[in-house]
């Protein structure tokens, strides 16, 4: 298996507060991987960890190491003397609530992200900006409002217009953070589509409440509880066959 | 029902009777200088000779005064405000801020005429001897360069300006930052900014606060009197060096106005004080102007 990112021994705090016990895990390149568990168990705090964004808050902390095997960076992003702003620019990132930035038009929305990432050419971000759109399924519904602010798309446009602003700087990972779960069915399936589109070019980790998501698009499934990790296997396996008492009683949604 | 009309009437009498105080306001300005105006016409705003015993009054390099310490005030103020209105919010610990924050707004509240005396005791004899001096010592054979040094006039009341509109223009804008919501600095974090990128990322999205901030600051410099006078020297020739004496409008009205020795001359100053009163009223137009055309992209979203 060829692994994009190896996580040992993750351990993160909300101030005082543990929330990340031990985790270690095994992201395979070019694949889905899905994080499932209940409410507070820590989904959104690992995804942060992975880009480093935990340790933003002040107070917070985290201990352990994730190795990150890309293209120009292999290593522990956690090392002292890794620059938390060069693992990002590896990494994009979908936020649970739509987030574009308001200010600016659903264009710079996307063209935002090339020029801190040190793309200046005119053209060559007018070309990213349309091929990220289209990529997102989104440039046939926004070709005409383009110069519109990106707050006036439909929730579903919006959390496309954020996948388009996350793949366009061309990062190697995408995590998505229950990207689907403001949204309708319609949109969801849209954005279901495009992720299994996307995986053939980037690494993809979306956290989910969603369990028939998990199994419609993730080729790997991770079972988190109470800050530990309980189970990581192929979907199917962890679906139909899972090891553990407690991923099966949550999947099957004996779950107090 | 009843008690909504009732509390719209309330809110109409409150507007209305802000519309007739500025208009009261303007007439009795207007009415006090009308023997310049019957005399001068436009003349008493483009003319540059203010000679109280011959009976001639035109106040030209006090407006350009005005314009210019003002302007002074904002190119000074406005980049260190918003640095470090963004330094508070956002790098500064949590248990620091309160003191910092308590700092600037009570710099915001020290009366004029504290700072008026800070000039004169401590900025005039600073400016004077480790800025002015030099800097002619250095260009004395540049244009602007010359003339007597004394430490007062229209650079060193822009200077003294800046730092007065400084905590208030720090403060509005520290309190924009602070309430931006998260989802989208993170945003910004989560695609690789540097700090200078999500600094400029904010600035965007905080454009509004910071044009009524710095209009609030124009309006506060514009307006003051007391500090001014206290360090800008008084003089009406139009400034010839960058060390020159010269006067504001306000500070002229209250350096003047005990002293006023004719009907005319007392004329002259409430003249200067319509002129204030047009050109603060002309600053809120175009302040608006600029707000409305920024808000139009906003509206235009909706
Ligand atoms: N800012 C915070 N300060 C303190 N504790 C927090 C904070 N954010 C989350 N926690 C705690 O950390 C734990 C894990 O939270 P996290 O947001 O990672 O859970 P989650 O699995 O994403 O939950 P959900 O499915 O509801 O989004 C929870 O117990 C939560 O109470
Ligand atoms: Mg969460």
């Amino acid at each position: 298996m060829d692994i994009i990112i190896d996580v040992k021994n993750l351990n993160a705090w909300y101030g005082e507060k543990q929330v990340l016990y031990n985790v270690s895990l095994q992201i395979p390149r070019y694949n889905i991987t899905a994080i499932i568990g209940p409410s507070g168990c820590g989904k959104t705090t690992f995804l942060r960890c992975l880009n480093r964004l935990h340790e933003l808050t002040p107070g917070n902390r985290v201990e352990g190491e994730i190795y990150f095997y890309g293209k120009n960076f292999k290593g522990n992003i956690y090392d002292s003397k890794v620059d938390p702003v060069e693992i990002r620019r590896h990494m994009g990132m979908v936020f649970q609530k739509p987030n574009p930035f308001p200010m600016l038009s659903v264009y710079d929305n996307v063209a935002i992200g090339l020029k801190i990432n040190g793309i200046r050419d005119k053209k060559k971000i007018d070309e990213i900006v349309m091929d990220s759109l289209k990529k997102a399924y989104l440039l046939d519904e926004v070709k005409d409002a383009l110069h519109k602010s990106g707050a006036s798309l439909s929730g579903g446009q919006q959390q496309r217009l954020c996948i388009a602003r996350a793949i366009a700087y061309n990062p190697e990972v995408i995590l998505l953070d229950e990207p689907t779960s403001a949204l309708d069915p319609v949109a969801t399936s849209k954005i279901e589509q495009l992720l299994v589109e996307l995986k053939r070019e980037y690494t993809i980790v979306i956290v989910t409440h969603n369990m028939q998501q998990a199994a419609r698009i993730a080729d790997y499934t991770a079972f988190m509880y109470l800050g530990k990790l309980i189970e990581f296997a192929p979907t199917e396996e962890l679906f139909e066959t899972p090891k553990n008492e407690l991923t099966e009683r949550y999947i099957t949604g004996k779950f107090g | 029902m009843r008690g909504d009309k009732i509390f719209l009437y309330i809110l109409l009498f409150i507007s209305a009777l802000f519309v007739v105080i500025v208009f009261l306001l303007g007439f009795e300005l207007y009415r006090g200088s009308s023997s310049i105006f019957d005399i001068f016409g436009f003349n008493f705003i483009l003319s540059s000779t203010w000679d109280p015993v011959r009976g001639v009054f035109g106040i030209a390099p006090v407006i350009l005064g005005s314009f210019l310490t003002c302007f002074i005030a904002l190119i000074l103020a406005i980049p260190v405000a918003l640095l470090t209105s963004y330094f508070i919010s956002e790098l500064v610990p949590s248990r620091l801020k309160i003191y910092i924050t308590s700092l600037v707004e009570l710099l915001a509240a020290v009366p004029s005429v504290v700072y008026g005396l800070w000039g004169i005791l401590v900025l005039v004899p600073f400016l004077r001897d480790n800025i002015y001096v030099p800097l002619q010592s250095a260009f004395y054979f540049l244009p602007g360069f010359g003339g007597a040094i004394t430490g007062y006039g229209i650079l060193t009341a822009g200077i003294l300006l800046a730092i007065m509109i400084l905590p208030t223009i720090t403060s509005i804008t520290k309190e924009a930052i602070e309430l931006l919501p998260a989802s989208i600095k993170e945003a910004a974090i989560a695609l690789g900014a540097m700090r200078y990128q999500s600094a400029r990322i904010i600035f965007t999205h905080i454009k509004l606060t910071i044009i009524a901030a710095i209009m609030l600051g124009f309006a506060r410099a514009f307006g003051e009197a007391m500090a001014v006078a206290m360090v800008i020297g008084g003089s009406h020739l139009f400034p010839n060096s960058i060390f020159a004496t010269g006067y504001t409008l306000p500070s002229l009205i209250v350096n003047e106005f005990t002293e006023a020795t004719s009907p005319l001359h007392y004329s002259a100053l409430i003249a200067a004080g319509f002129v204030l009163f047009v050109i603060a009223l002309a600053n809120i137009v175009v302040a608006r102007l600029i707000i409305y055309r920024t808000t139009r992209f906003m509206r235009l979203a909706i």
